[in-house]
């Protein structure tokens, strides 16, 4: 084998990525250091990245002790479930319905997704909490997930794909006897699960970590989501107390780093999936 | 009656007109081919007698029964796609049975996991799972039935679309081009087995192609298409013999058919380089027409012989045969002629034949491409 030299063109690319990581990852590098360490320590003047005494355990029961952790992490499964739910039964119709169904408003509802695209939540916030407000709905499960139902994004995301299905896997179905609504649930949903794991991935990711709505529209713990449940923590209880705040941060990013270290062979798929056909 | 008919089908996208007035019949256990270049309209009749599209004007029939309005799913008619367009999420069994579990079960009992408590679901399946195998076995993919479609050839894949057509025993039996993802080889053998198979089941069939082979050797009767208008819809040896238009006699046939401008004189005679081809054209002499001569039925002779004067600009050996392109003083395009091996044996491009056309060998087209009518009893060929 050919000895590669030590400054060779390889071994640049590798040190400039190896930086460029190493820098994205460091802040989460130093949570997890902070994480480990005691009040004192965190405070003192000399800067180290491993903990000369571990205070891990003791700060992951202040997080425990001082928050309901559980309920958090509960609340945001819930959420998450919901807004995913809904956002699949409502698109995967809606998508099949404009890539492979002709109707004239086709078009029109094609420039309302396009359109809808470019509207950020922030846009419709205030509207939606007034609406919110006036029924009554406020600090509930339902006000942190419906403004979500509708995904113009994953409408989008499986249009692309459906449109790349043979039509004649659909005409085939329609000979073989099922109504629409079957060819959706047997041919369309089966075969579309790269599209269905990337678009959960995205949802998941975005609603799991979303502070802005749930700061909106949640004033108490019991139906915060874990991103809003450190900020009350913060606030009221931690003070000055990182260690426990960080061990909580811990706590809350480990499902998703978790589910990404699991599925990361499907999440890169996904990815690459919306980066070709998107 | 007919098993089968599409009467009048006419259909347009705007102001392009797709098809034009078409009907088709099949009567009971026909196979139809119909045959033209691509965009002439085939694929979309096929659809519409499928339901899948629908046409401005005209009625589909089977039988008595008109089914222009009925939905897809319950006129009883099956189709092969050119794609197969097997279910890629489902085995081979699976995918055979879909047409018939749509059809015998209800739609509690399709449910994923609460249909196996619905009375009457074992039997059916049962019953289903029979037929599929039955059918499987007669197109000998039974030991294919576990596998998806993406672990499977194209020729198997080809044989389980087959499967899920048939197993549904369909009033008629639509196919769309299915054996042009196929390699050669395989494609004329199961040119032989879709007729066999045709045969056995007895059901009619409309077979769309591009193919003029294809539609000649396999079936009963040819509709040529062009332009979304059926130029001729007859037996394949009337389609190749005696074509009615100059563009059918031109789609049919390979190497493709002789075509020479020429102008007709006394008695309506047509005379090529000095020879009298063909008698007895109607019309006034000094009529434009065009004269369509199959080169199998120009004979090769050596220079010496009586016929018309030709010079050898091309030889194509094919093995079995020759192609030789010559060309006769006056005319344009070269005249090809279909020959032995054994004629040409001693000949070489540039050297001088004869040529001599078969009597009654002539087709006369007019400038409309139609068919000019002959004056009877016809004379043909006098000295050619």
């Amino acid at each position: 084998m050919r000895r590669i030299p030590l400054f060779s063109m390889r071994n640049l690319r590798l040190a400039v990525l190896s930086a460029g990581a190493l820098l994205f990852l460091a802040p989460y590098i130093w949570m997890i250091s902070t994480a480990a360490k005691s009040r004192e320590e965190i405070f003192s003047s000399s800067l180290t990245l491993l903990p000369q005494h571990w205070a891990l355990w003791e700060n992951l029961a202040k997080a425990f002790s001082r928050v309901p952790m559980g309920q958090l992490l509960l609340n945001g499964l819930i959420v998450c479930a919901l807004i995913f739910f809904f956002q699949v039964v409502i698109a995967i119709p809606c998508a099949y319905a404009m890539a492979k169904l002709k109707f004239r408003a086709a078009q029109t509802m094609m420039t309302l997704v396009m359109l809808g695209l470019l509207i950020p939540i922030h846009a419709t916030a205030l509207p939606i909490y007034v609406a919110l407000n006036k029924v009554g709905m406020l600090n509930s499960y339902f006000a942190l997930s419906a403004p979500f139902f509708i995904s113009v994004f994953g409408i989008f995301l499986f249009l692309q794909f459906f449109r790349a299905m043979p039509d004649d896997l659909i005409a085939a179905a329609r000979l073989d006897g099922m109504s629409e609504l079957a060819i959706v649930n047997r041919v369309i949903v089966p075969n579309a699960w790269p599209a269905v794991t990337a678009f959960a991935i995205f949802s998941v990711v975005a609603h799991w970590n979303d502070l802005f709505w749930p700061l909106i529209v949640i004033t108490g713990t019991e139906r915060a989501t874990p991103p809003l449940g450190l900020l009350f923590f913060r606030a009221a209880e931690a003070g000055d107390d990182y260690g426990a705040l960080m061990a909580a941060t811990l706590i809350i990013t480990l499902p998703l780093v978790a589910a990404f270290l699991l599925a990361q062979r499907r999440f890169i798929e996904g990815i690459t999936l919306t980066g070709l056909k998107g | 009656m007919s098993a089968f008919a599409l009467r009048n089908i006419s259909k347009s996208y705007g102001a392009n007109s797709i098809l034009n007035d078409v009907s088709i019949e099949a009567e009971e256990g026909e196979f139809i081919a119909l045959v033209g270049p691509s965009g002439c309209g085939k694929s979309t009749l096929l659809r519409i007698a499928a339901g899948l599209d629908h046409g401005d004007t005209g009625s589909i029939w089977m039988g008595d029964r008109e089914i222009t309005a009925i939905h897809p799913a319950d006129r009883n008619v099956a189709m092969v796609f050119q794609s197969y367009a097997l279910y890629p999420h489902l085995t081979a069994e699976q995918n055979i049975a879909v047409p018939l579990a749509m059809r015998n079960l209800s739609t509690l009992q399709r449910m994923p996991f609460l249909g196996r408590f619905v009375s009457g679901r074992r039997t059916a399946q049962a019953g289903i799972k029979q037929q599929v195998l039955t059918t499987a076995t007669s197109l000998q993919i039974d030991h294919l039935l576990d596998r998806k479609p993406g672990q499977m050839s194209g020729g198997q894949r080809q044989r389980v679309a087959l499967a899920r057509a048939l197993v549904r025993q369909p009033g008629v039996f639509l196919m769309d081009e299915p054996l042009s993802n196929l390699d050669a080889n395989l494609r004329v053998h199961t040119r032989a087995e879709i007729v066999d198979l045709h045969r056995r089941a007895g059901v009619p069939t409309i077979y769309v192609t591009h193919d003029q082979s294809e539609a000649l050797s396999m079936a009963d009767r040819v509709a040529v298409m062009m332009g979304g208008k059926v130029l001729q819809f007859d037996s394949p040896a009337s389609i190749y013999d005696d074509p009615r238009h100059i563009e059918v006699a031109k789609f049919v046939g390979s190497p493709r058919i002789n075509i020479i401008n020429a102008i007709t004189s006394e008695n309506g005679a047509v005379i090529l380089a000095g020879k009298t081809v063909a008698e007895g054209v109607t019309g006034p002499v000094g009529t434009p027409i065009q004269l369509a001569i199959r080169p199998e039925r120009i004979k090769l002779r050596s220079a010496s012989a009586k016929g018309i004067a030709a010079t050898i600009s091309r030889l194509e050996f094919l093995g079995s045969e020759v192609l030789v392109a010559t060309h006769v003083a006056g005319t344009e395009d070269d005249l090809v002629v279909k020959a032995v091996p054994a004629d040409i044996a001693h000949l070489a491009a540039g050297a001088p034949v004869t040529l001599q056309i078969d009597k009654d060998a002539c087709l006369i087209f007019g400038q409309d491409g139609l068919r000019v009518p002959m004056r009877t009893p016809t004379r043909i060929a006098v000295d050619a």
